[in-house]
């Protein structure tokens, strides 16, 4: 209810006006002038997953207000998560709070690659995404191909430097958070996408939507609905616009393609290719705002041109995916987000990543940092 | 101390290993292209085919001529030319070419009237009224300008330039201006670096961050709302009536500016006394306050960036509306031939 009334009831009512002007209507539509509390959605469903553990009887009700008053307010996760659950919080707050020394190095590294991740790639992407999408109407074909390009980087840059930067964070509290991202962009399949993509929402709707209606067990027709279902609220999880729920729709029809199509094998790097395409016009939908906006896309994309430019927009999205996809690589190579963990050479490890730190500072100090998009959910 | 050394170095190895792979990825991610320069001649210019991507509260992308600046240089038959000189509202690094004023300005003159007219953009940031007079005088005038066009502000006549290195300096001499080379020491050790500074994206960065230091800037962008600095002090240090007394070099530019075809352009107004003090030399002055608060009036902030929400230099709206009020203004001029 909370939710519904902060963030979803413009929303309704803006549509509700919209659809009686279609239909011949006259309405004088009642909005709530009201500002939107900054990470509302995160914090209601830490709450609702606590609330659903306590009556499923997997968590004990904790006593201590300040235990529970921490767990839904831990700064560095508040506004953008990684939705934390009661049952990974609580025991680390019945220990003592003391940073050991491998944390506090996983902490300058976590921060320094995530400063670097949301700087240096998101809002690098950013700048450029931004003006083009604004107006599309200024730029050609293949300037606005590139820009849903470089928004599926800056996207996924700004969130995983952000969710990098909380686990740091937290840890210089001596607290663990869970990790949110898998590289996904390397996944071989939308519905492992969603394994490796913002994690700890894709779980919470698993675990407290997906399995309760029935999850993959009442047949294929039941599967689908639940499916729909997931998605579109996951959709709208993101925000009050349609543009979320055609988003989550298209990741709908992704999953029950797959469904139906997952016996049919083909060669691993073609399925990556494919799972990414898909991902990227999934992420073109989501960043075009109104239907006005998508009506533009499809007139300018539908031109065909080149533009002026062509060559430098492919040099600067093969260096922004080769540097996000090298990151990737070392994450995975080192089984760690924090990549110089158990390098034997940690000075080195510390002039490297100090290196990233200060350009990053340069950056923000300079170009003007955006704020992180998920701040807006 | 062995290992004590050997840390520090594996350390510094490190820093400068990255740092290397940085100044590769800050080139070709084209987040900083290092095209500014200081010209032996010209002073603070572009430099030659040279790449900008600009994304501050717009995007730009374009590249300089062989000149180092934005345009084409080969002169078509019949055609009135047009040199526009001015700051970065003229440079315009915040929309496509086709969107800045200057193309408008080009267009609409051409399609408008039977004339045919071409435009060079010699604007530039961060420039006053001495830096402009010396890009006209050693760069300009190389390509058989018919009309020289400024669009100003009005400050630009009594502020002084930035106290920033520069390779040349406009002095007054034998009751004339003379343009001389930088002889200081730190100009020197530029040149020596030049080759570095002039290509290294980081070095690039840095020294925007050093302006920002120099400018008191830094620490309100670096730490936002947490910083809580100095009082800002509202005196802008500005004398009673500055436009009334001009400095005597400021005084013999504009009086060497009247010598050719020229035309001054005011950003919003012009103020009164200067106006008053630039009336001797019959320069012809254009002001654009109305086409600005027609746009005011239609609710547009022309300075107001909504894709980025920043206030800064002339939007979209504000170029077009620009561009086609000074066409009009300006055609007179181009018959004057």
């Amino acid at each position: 209810m909370l939710l519904i009334f902060f963030k979803y009831f413009n929303f309704f009512i803006d549509s509700f006006d919209e659809i009686a002007k279609i239909l011949g209507f006259t309405i004088t539509p009642f909005y709530l002038n009201i500002v939107l509390p900054i990470g509302i959605s995160f914090y209601v469903f830490k709450a609702i997953a606590y609330l659903i553990d306590v009556s499923r009887k997997e968590i004990e009700p904790t006593k201590k207000i300040v235990d529970f008053a921490l767990y839904l307010s831990f700064f560095p996760q508040l506004i953008a998560g990684p939705i934390q659950r009661a049952n990974y919080i609580f025991p680390q707050l019945s220990s003592s709070l003391t940073p050991s020394k491998t944390q506090l190095n996983d902490a300058f590294f976590l921060i320094s690659i995530g400063l670097f991740q949301k700087t240096m790639i998101g809002d690098a992407c950013g700048k450029m995404v931004d003006p083009i999408f604004f107006d599309l109407s200024k730029y050609s074909s293949f300037e606005i191909t590139s820009a849903v390009l470089l928004f599926t980087f800056q996207i996924y840059a700004d969130f995983a430097g952000y969710s990098n930067i909380a686990r740091g964070l937290a840890k210089l509290f001596g607290m663990e958070l869970t990790i949110n991202f898998k590289q996904p962009y390397r996944s071989k399949n939308v519905k492992e996408f969603w394994s490796r993509w913002h994690i700890s929402l894709s779980t919470w709707l698993r675990d407290y939507l997906y399995i309760p209606l029935g999850g993959n067990r009442k047949g294929k027709f039941i599967v689908y609905r639940n499916i729909i279902i997931v998605m579109l609220l996951g959709g709208l999880w993101h925000g009050a616009g349609w543009n979320f729920i055609l988003w989550g729709l298209y990741h709908a029809l992704l999953l029950m393609i797959y469904h139906s199509t997952k016996s049919v094998s083909l060669p691993k790097y073609l399925n990556n290719m494919v799972t990414f395409i898909a991902i990227v016009i999934g992420w073109g939908i989501f960043r075009l705002e109104n239907f006005d906006q998508f009506r533009v896309f499809i007139e300018q994309i539908s031109v065909m041109d080149l533009g002026d430019f062509y060559g430098r927009f492919i040099k600067m999205i093969l260096t922004y995916g080769g540097v996000l996809f090298l990151i990737d690589w070392l994450q995975i190579k080192y089984k760690n987000d924090a990549i110089f963990t158990d390098f034997k050479n940690q000075p080195f490890a510390f002039g490297v990543t100090a290196s990233l730190f200060v350009v990053s500072l340069f950056y923000i100090l300079t170009k003007d940092s955006s704020p992180f998009i998920y701040f807006q959910f | 101390m062995r290992t004590f050394l050997y840390k520090i170095l594996s350390f510094i190895v490190g820093f400068f290993l990255i740092t290397v792979c940085i100044e590769v990825f800050l080139k070709f991610s084209e987040i900083k292209l290092p095209f500014k320069t200081l010209d032996p001649k010209i002073g603070k210019t572009y430099q030659s085919n040279s790449l900008i991507n600009e994304t501050k509260e717009g995007f730009y992308m374009g590249k300089t001529n062989e000149y180092g600046f934005i345009g084409n240089i080969n002169k078509k038959e019949n055609t009135f030319r047009i040199a526009l000189f001015g700051d970065s509202f003229t440079e315009g690094f915040q929309v496509f070419e086709p969107y800045k004023f200057s193309r408008v300005l080009e267009k609409s003159i051409n399609e408008n009237s039977k004339l045919k007219v071409e435009i060079l953009n010699f604007g530039i940031s961060n420039v006053v009224l001495p830096e402009i007079y010396i890009r006209k005088k050693r760069l300009a005038e190389k390509f058989d300008i018919d009309l020289f066009v400024y669009v100003f502000d009005s400050y630009d006549f009594f502020f002084q330039p930035e106290g920033i290195l520069n390779s040349v300096e406009l002095i007054e001499k034998d009751n004339g201006l003379s343009i001389i080379p930088n002889t200081s020491k730190s100009y020197q050790l530029y040149q020596k670096a030049k080759p570095i500074i002039d290509n290294s994206s980081y070095i690039n960065f840095a020294f925007d961050g050093y302006l920002l230091v120099r400018r008191g800037q830094a620490f309100p962008k670096l730490f936002d709302k947490l910083y809580s600095g100095n009082t800002v002090n509202n005196s802008t240090g500005i004398s009673n009536n500055p436009f009334e007394n001009l400095t005597p070099k400021y005084l013999k530019i504009i009086s060497e500016m009247a010598k050719d075809n020229t035309v001054f352009i005011f950003r919003e107004n012009a103020d009164g006394k200067l106006k008053s003090t630039i009336a001797p030399y019959n320069i012809p002055i254009i002001e654009t306050e109305e086409v600005l608060n027609n746009l005011r009036q239609n609710g547009v902030n022309p300075y107001y960036w909504e894709s980025t929400q920043t206030i800064g230099h002339f939007n979209y709206m504000a170029n077009h509306a620009f561009g086609n009020y000074i066409s009009d203004k300006l055609v007179p001029f181009i018959k004057k031939k």
